[in-house]
């Protein structure tokens, strides 16, 4: 389901074992693109995926983590590819949805032309109905939060009525389910 | 001779108004390559939501919540905001309530100087276009960019949206091409991809320098003060991520309690704003998160504006209009929206809920002045995900406006347009002879205001009622025929038919005291004589129920009248309890056949053509007609056309731009498409359908009641 949903938007959807293979996924997109620099999301579990393509060396790739505020901030702006994680995938409406309480996280997935979805299967479920409790609780902590509910790259029909990919954030969505 | 005057209180600002609109209406036709645009996208955007709610097996219990979450949180709307107001300043958000326009731009501009802001960057917001927000901070000297690509384009153009979601819709690719051409002082090639790439380019640099970004709300959340914003472009991430200081503005009513709420309005609003599930991107928001630049708190800020809400919401016909989710569902089926468009048919707030919500955020006369574009056919309700009773409040604004300033001395001529039904037919053949003569014909057009090249149907003095008067009727189920004026005085072979087909199916059939169904009146507000109507016909209806009648209509303005439109003008339990007894002949036979009761004809038909009129589709949001006959193994084809003829009873009749130029244009679409058909005859419920289709196709019409009847055996 989450697969036609997304394919259904003009979505890329490919299902890998781990990490590993993702990471090789990420570069092989990232070469055919000519792509210097890819940004990867402050997320602990993704530093084994991040050091895997840093590894093969032939790609700048920089996180919050890694870099200072101001170098990230310059690096994000230029960067063509963002990889985040989530923290839930709707199977029904092929929808992403991704906690950020820091902006740094939230403009990985909306700066770069491409952006790659992590998803374990674990944080899949069937529709958004069973999101329901996991956002009401995310918008009732005591910290500042912003909750992306991401279901296709950027898209516009504004100009005679031709639905365009791409406007102001990513052109292509990438969604990876592991495991 | 009352009808040769003008109302001797026609006051000068409804005298100018009719002009303005006029000479609108006239560009408005004359514009063809505008005319294409706003159709196609209005056609497909009805087509989109139709299909998508057709599909969904939950349709009714998501349309049903929609209505009750926004009923519950307009009556507690003080309630809600509170909490809302005190969840969000816990996050840390700066909230402030605007009663009016003018307090609302004060709050704007003194955050924008407070952060010495020199660009703002803003994505769509229709509350925003409502209070001229834009304008105001260009006026106070400060850069404002709309990111929005349609709204951009409006932007440059130097227009307002002309349509609530789709901008730019109106708009060709040529136009848009030139505009940014223009704007950019380059040549832009006319490809739409590409000008997006370039749109893109240069908004980026205006989203990474911006000082402070502005937003509207989709909805806001009072258990957690979050706000919710819609969008598919993704320019409503960039506005509110990068800028150090953001400002949401707007309306109370989108208060809600819960974000369960939010998930099913959400649902119910892109289903009928694109027919899909979900946009690509919903954001919610609250508190300002850790700016990627520098690691403060971002400063975030939230204006709820009044302006006119609350007034709104104290006056009963009015209150629901707050249910409004913006999806533009009215705007697209539309039928005179869909030639027009948001610039003529629309003050800011644009289509047919774009009427009430002028008359209080803006004025009556505002308001008032383009009532005239309704033709009451009932559609924007019907399509609305709230069930919003527009046309009810349109018919209330033009009462108001005419109370106020008089009414147009042609609109009083057809609230009253029974008596002359009666007259034409009680003088028949005669009056037949006389609507056949051009010299009259210009004469009533100089004088009256008919319209010379609208033919008039033919008028009997052998009515149906006279006729039936000498009928015996018998069967052991009671029905009691509500007779529209059509079927009574110009072709009483359609309640021959009616009656037969009831009769062969073991109906005993009676019409009972009535008047016309006060139809015409309701189309130019002149509600009172709707409400008498009403009155009578429910009184004497309630009285056949009660005697253990199922009341029939073959009229679908009729039909819709008694299920529909009394229940919501009366109020009164006896007008539902005639709503809930009434139904159109084929509903009726439906039944019957669900029953295994029905007595299924011999003979076949021939191949024909279906058209549904909007009053059926008003009521039963189908055609049972088109499923009884389909049942039968007739070949009966719906036309592939989802809005109104055109005609909307008297309005094609009027002369000139007031409206059967109007109405030919509306009907163009479904003209087209009907001679495509390639089939002998039409089938459509109304008569008024049927004279528009005849007028513009030169095709035979008949009524499906009068097909059905020819085939039993008799």
């Amino acid at each position: 389901m989450l697969n036609s949903q997304v394919t259904a938007v003009k979505g890329f959807f490919k299902r890998l074992p781990d990490l590993q293979s993702a990471s090789e996924y990420v570069t092989e997109i990232a070469v055919a693109r000519n792509v210097k620099r890819i940004v990867v999301s402050d997320d602990p579990t993704l530093s084994e995926f991040s050091a895997a393509i840093v590894r093969k060396g032939l790609i700048e790739v920089t996180s919050p983590i890694t870099l200072s505020r101001e170098d990230f901030f310059a690096s994000l702006k230029i960067a063509e590819i963002g990889v985040s994680s989530v923290d839930l995938a709707v199977a029904e409406t092929g929808t992403l949805i991704i906690s950020t309480s820091d902006e740094s996280n939230r403009l990985v997935t909306a700066l770069p032309e491409v952006h790659v979805a992590i998803v374990p299967r674990s944080k899949l479920i069937p529709s958004l109905a069973e999101a329901r409790s996991y956002l009401s609780q995310e918008t009732r902590s005591n910290r500042a939060v912003t909750l992306s509910l991401i279901s296709s790259s950027s898209r516009t029909s504004d100009i005679g009525d031709m639905v365009i990919l791409g406007v102001h954030g990513p052109k292509e969505l990438h969604v990876l389910l592991l495991g | 001779m009352r009808y040769f005057k003008e109302a001797p209180h026609l006051d000068r600002t409804i005298a100018e108004a009719h002009d303005r609109l006029i000479s609108k209406i006239r560009a408005g036709l004359a514009n063809t390559e505008q005319r294409t645009a706003l159709y196609a996208g209005t056609e497909s955007g009805t087509e989109a939501a139709q299909k998508a709610l057709a599909a969904l097996p939950d349709k009714r219990a998501l349309l049903r919540e929609a209505r009750r979450i926004k009923y519950d949180a307009i009556q507690h709307l003080d309630e809600n905001l509170e909490n809302f107001i005190q969840s969000a300043k816990s996050a840390g958000v700066h909230v402030q309530v605007a009663s009016d326009a003018a307090t609302a731009i004060q709050l704007v501009l003194s955050i924008i100087q407070q952060a010495r802001a020199k660009l703002v960057v803003k994505s769509k917001s229709m509350t925003g276009e409502e209070i001229d927000l834009r304008q105001h901070i260009e006026e106070a000297g400060v850069h404002v960019v709309e990111t929005d690509l349609g709204e951009r384009i409006i932007q440059l153009a130097n227009q307002r949206p002309a349509h609530m979601i789709a901008p730019a819709i109106h708009m060709t690719v040529r136009q848009v091409t030139d505009l940014f051409s223009k704007h950019l002082g380059t040549e832009v090639p006319p490809d739409p991809p590409q000008i997006t790439a370039i749109a893109r380019e240069s908004l980026r640099h205006d989203f990474l320098t911006a000082d402070v970004g502005i937003t509207g709300a989709n909805f806001a959340i009072a258990e957690s003060g979050a706000i919710v914003i819609v969008t598919n472009e993704g320019n409503g991430r960039l506005v509110t991520s990068l800028p150090p200081v953001t400002i949401a503005v707007f309306g109370s009513e989108k208060i809600i309690p819960s974000m369960t709420d939010a998930l099913t309005l959400l649902r119910a609003l892109v289903l009928s704003a694109a027919g899909k599930k979900i946009t690509s991107y919903v954001t919610i928001s609250r508190g300002g998160s850790k700016l990627a630049k520098t690691g403060l708190p971002q400063e975030q800020h939230f204006i709820i504006l009044d302006n006119g809400r609350s007034t709104m919401r104290r006056d009963s016909t009015f209150q629901e209009a707050l249910y409004c989710l913006r999806c533009g569902a009215c705007n697209d089926i539309c039928p005179t929206f869909r030639v027009f468009g948001g610039h003529v048919f629309g003050h800011i707030y644009t289509g047919p809920i774009g009427v009430p919500w002028t008359k209080f955020t803006s004025t009556l006369d505002a308001a008032g002045e383009i009532a005239p574009l309704c033709i009451s056919c009932g559609l924007c309700q019907q399509a609305c995900p709230e069930s919003i009773d527009i046309p009810l409040m349109i018919a209330k604004v033009k009462e108001t406006y005419t109370e106020t300033h008089g009414q147009l001395a042609i609109n009083r001529t057809l609230c009253n347009y029974e008596s002359f039904v009666k007259l034409a037919s009680t003088l028949a053949p005669v009056s037949n002879f006389m609507l056949e003569q051009p010299v009259f014909r210009r004469i009533l057009q100089r004088t009256l205001g008919l319209d010379a090249r609208r033919p008039f149907p033919q008028f009997t003095r052998r009515t149906l009622k006279k006729w039936f008067r000498s009928h015996e009727s018998s069967g052991s189920r009671r029905t009691a025929y509500f007779v529209d004026t059509y079927a009574d005085m110009c072709e009483p072979e359609i309640g021959k038919a009616v009656v037969g087909v009831l009769e062969a199916n073991d109906c005993k059939v009676f019409i009972p005291n009535q008047v016309g169904s006060g139809m015409p009146a309701f189309l130019y507000g002149d509600l009172k004589t709707t409400t008498k109507a009403a009155k009578h016909n429910v009184e004497h209806l309630a009285q056949a129920v009660l005697e253990g009648c199922e009341i029939i209509s073959s009229e679908p303005t009729a039909t819709y009248c008694l299920k529909d439109l009394y229940p919501r003008i009366l109020g009164s339990d006896e007008a539902k309890t005639v709503a809930a007894h009434s139904h159109d002949l084929f509903a009726y036979l439906l039944g019957l056949h669900n029953e295994a009761k029905l007595k299924m004809p011999m003979k076949q038909m021939e191949p024909a053509a279906y058209h549904l009129p909007c009053h059926t589709r008003s009521v039963y949001d189908k055609s049972n007609a088109l499923e009884l006959l389909k049942l039968m193994g007739a070949d009966v084809r719906p036309v592939d056309y989802n809005t109104c003829c055109g005609i909307a009873g008297t309005f094609g009749f009027k002369r000139g731009l007031e409206g059967y130029d109007v109405s030919m244009a509306v009907g163009e679409k479904l003209f087209d498409r009907l001679k495509a058909m390639n089939v002998g005859i039409v089938l459509t419920e109304s008569s008024v359908c049927k004279m528009q289709i005849e007028h513009g196709t030169s095709l035979k019409v008949i009524h499906p009641a009068v097909a059905l009847w020819s085939l039993y055996e008799k």
